[in-house]
């Protein structure tokens, strides 16, 4: 792929990945094909900070969790009153980073 | 998740667990609910319990073995226990035997989970036994 439109890519895109990640993110795109843009475009990326909003208010129930597509730890949220409440707040420092992690393997799942 | 990280997890969640279980199978006395302590975060904020709410007193039940008060106290209850004791055994098994079988299972299952009709079973079933357990908690 162009570096062009790895950069645009990049920079509309950055917030929803890892600071540390966006030089192995580059690599991988330009090492992409050109006809993998589109689907690129398509990736289903998951804004943090909605889901720390959805943390705050929903997490108790597991919520932020299944939304991101971590179903089973979902579940376990839920059937544990937000894990006697620890796991809640936890999730509330943790959502974010998870949801970036998330969304740079659903990307790579795309590509390869 | 990570095979590891799953693994890890579970040993973990069971072994708080059966701990938090053992401690109010000691100190818990059903009469007297002062001698409980509320770890629900919705409850303590609300006033209302959650659809989970209820599961420690249920698990307390099945281990006097009265299955009936513990299905009328919260149905999770039965999920929960069978969890505790299953999940760490096979976990352990797969670790033991050196193979991926409970992992294969998690993934499985959530797989499932997304399915759009049993997403929406699950959630109905949760929504029903939180008005049931609110409906408890108030009459």
């Amino acid at each position: 792929m162009e570096q062009q439109k790895v950069d645009i890519y990049i920079a509309t895109n950055a917030k929803y990945f890892e600071s540390h990640l966006i030089p192995q993110l580059s690599d991988m795109l330009l090492k992409a094909d050109d006809s993998k843009f589109i689907s690129i475009q398509t990736v289903n990326l998951k804004d943090p900070t909605t889901m720390l909003i959805v943390s705050l208010f929903g997490g108790h129930f597991g919520i932020d969790r299944f939304l991101i597509g971590d179903t089973g730890l979902g579940v376990g949220k839920l059937l544990t009153c937000g894990g006697f409440g620890i796991w809640t707040i936890v999730d509330w420092f943790m959502i974010m980073g998870r949801t970036k992690e998330l969304n740079f393997i659903n990307l790579q799942r795309m590509l390869f | 998740m990570q095979k590891k990280w799953l693994y890890f997890f579970v040993i973990v969640c069971s072994l708080v667990g059966s701990a938090w279980v053992a401690w109010n199978r000691v100190n818990y006395v059903p009469s007297d609910p002062h001698t409980g302590i509320n770890m629900c975060l919705f409850r303590a904020a609300t006033g209302l319990p959650c659809p989970s709410c209820g599961t420690t007193r249920s698990v307390l039940d099945i281990t006097r073995l009265d299955f009936a008060d513990a299905l009328h106290t919260n149905p999770v209850g039965f999920i929960i226990a069978f969890v505790i004791i299953i999940f760490p055994f096979w976990v352990l098994y797969d670790l033991s035997a050196n193979k991926s079988t409970f992992y294969h299972f998690y993934i499985t299952a959530e797989a499932t989970i997304r399915k759009r009709w049993v997403t929406i079973s699950l959630v109905l079933l949760v929504a029903a036994n939180w008005i049931w357990n609110i409906y408890k908690f108030t009459s």
